[in-house]
């Protein structure tokens, strides 16, 4: 883990700031790129942002990747892409720039070359005091002012709409799902997709099925075939495929 | 009665800062005429080795101690002022005093993280300064008279590189502004003329 300490209110950018200068890198849109994973693992791993704040720091995460996957795949980006992604290095610039500032203006705080406006001598003090406090006219009991309090409660509308409350639940693990099927496979040599699925009760469970076969896809423990579209997907084992080849 | 001599006068016995509408109406001087002897008061106030100094803000002016003595000041008040801020406020306090008025959607586009908290924060302590537009989003920022006593300056064109930030093609071309009004708007602009003025404006390309 690499060793920043980054003032919890400061932000993205200062965290990429950081960053880039820790790696002595200039600030182009090609060293953004680099550093996306060290981004990604710190806000992964840091405690210090705050919740209020963390939807800044995913959003600087998603276009920290979107430059990544640009710097992998170039033929897939428009010049437009470009522009927006040039746009990041120059606002990280100006930010860098002002940051810059801020510590020459901390310096000329720091020498504590404070002046002084008149104070206001205490007599006077005492008169203002006076003049901003609140003299009810003569007339006013405290049960009038009990009932205009009243009055001024009963104007008040509560809302009493309820926002909907939903949270995804837990229920599938992907993680279990990969041993599951990683099981049947090594029992069979070709399995069909709606077979795994058979005990899957809700959509989430199928997303969850599905994106664990696609994970086992890219780890090359399995292929997968699909004859037309929508149709059955028939799963085989990798290895298996590789001895009978 | 010559106008300096008057205007010191006045920072004298003010208490509070005094806009230049004000030094306007009591003088019964045009504005340039009252601009200038302010320029020249101030000028001999740090020019000569005085204990005092005319500070500006946003076109309001107060008389104040000369920072050389702001240790004596300071324990003679009683004053407990540390000017230690934390790096989010200095950083905002920062782009603020450099690129006021600002918009709270600009200052955002360049610190990169919502500011509402920071913001009210400011307000609260007096380090800034908060100027209403017709939404809430056009509510423009500036720091106040009190931030800039803490810099020992006399205005805020005295900070180093000043001129750069405050009119910088490319970060107006970043923070995305194209509104010419902006850039016409002049500080401490009374709020019915600059009303009129944008009223006028929306006239004008009505027609167009």
């Amino acid at each position: 883990m690499m060793t920043i300490n980054i003032d919890k209110f400061s932000g993205p950018l200062s965290l990429l700031l950081q960053i880039i200068e820790k790696e002595e890198l200039d600030i182009t849109s090609v060293n953004l790129a680099k550093i996306a994973d060290e981004y990604l693992e710190y806000i992964k791993k840091s405690e210090e942002i705050r919740p209020e704040a963390m939807a800044d720091f995913l959003l600087m995460a998603a276009k920290l990747l979107y430059i990544k996957s640009k710097a992998l795949l170039p033929y897939l980006f428009s010049e437009e892409d470009q522009a927006e992604l040039d746009d990041l290095a120059g606002k990280l610039k100006m930010y860098k720039d002002f940051v810059h500032l801020s510590q020459k203006v901390n310096k000329i705080i720091g020498r504590k070359r404070f002046s002084f406006f008149r104070s206001l001598p205490k007599s006077g003090r005492r008169l203002n005091i006076l003049s901003d406090c609140f003299f009810p006219p003569k007339n006013v009991s405290t049960d009038v002012l009990w009932t205009e309090f009243k009055k001024v409660l009963e104007n008040i509308n509560f809302l009493e709409e309820e926002l909907e409350k939903k949270t995804i639940l837990d229920e599938v693990k992907i993680e279990d799902r990969i041993v599951f099927i990683k099981n049947i496979i090594s029992q069979k040599i070709k399995i069909n997709f709606s077979n795994i699925l058979r005990e899957a009760v809700s959509r989430t469970e199928i997303i969850v099925n599905f994106l664990a076969i696609l994970e086992l896809v890219k780890q090359k423990e399995i292929i997968f075939t699909q004859d037309d579209l929508f149709g059955e997907i028939f799963l085989e084992s990798y290895q298996e495929l590789e001895i009978i080849n | 009665m010559e106008l300096k001599n008057l205007l010191e006068s006045l920072f004298f016995v003010s208490y509070r800062p005094l806009t230049i509408k004000e030094l306007v109406d009591f003088s019964k001087k045009d504005l340039l005429e009252v601009e200038e002897a302010i320029k020249e008061l101030s000028e001999e106030y740090s020019n000569n080795n005085r204990g005092l100094r005319i500070i500006e803000n946003n076109k309001k002016y107060q008389m104040a101690s000369s920072p050389e003595n702001a240790k004596l000041i300071q324990a003679f008040l009683q004053s407990e002022v540390s000017g230690e801020l934390t790096p989010a406020s200095l950083e905002t306090l920062t782009i603020i005093a450099y690129r006021g008025p600002i918009k709270k959607i600009e200052l955002e586009k360049i610190r990169g993280i919502n500011c509402s908290l920071i913001l009210r924060n400011l307000l609260i302590k007096g380090l800034i300064e908060e100027k209403a537009g017709r939404e809430d989003d056009d509510n423009e920022y500036v720091v106040s008279l009190e931030f800039v006593k803490f810099l020992g300056i006399d205005n805020l064109k005295d900070l180093p590189e000043y001129e750069k930030f405050n009119k910088n093609e490319e970060i107006d071309k970043l923070l995305g502004k194209t509104d010419p009004l902006w850039q016409s708007a002049i500080l401490g602009e009374d709020e019915e003329e600059k009303e009129k003025k944008e009223e006028e404006a929306d006239e004008d390309s009505l027609d167009n």
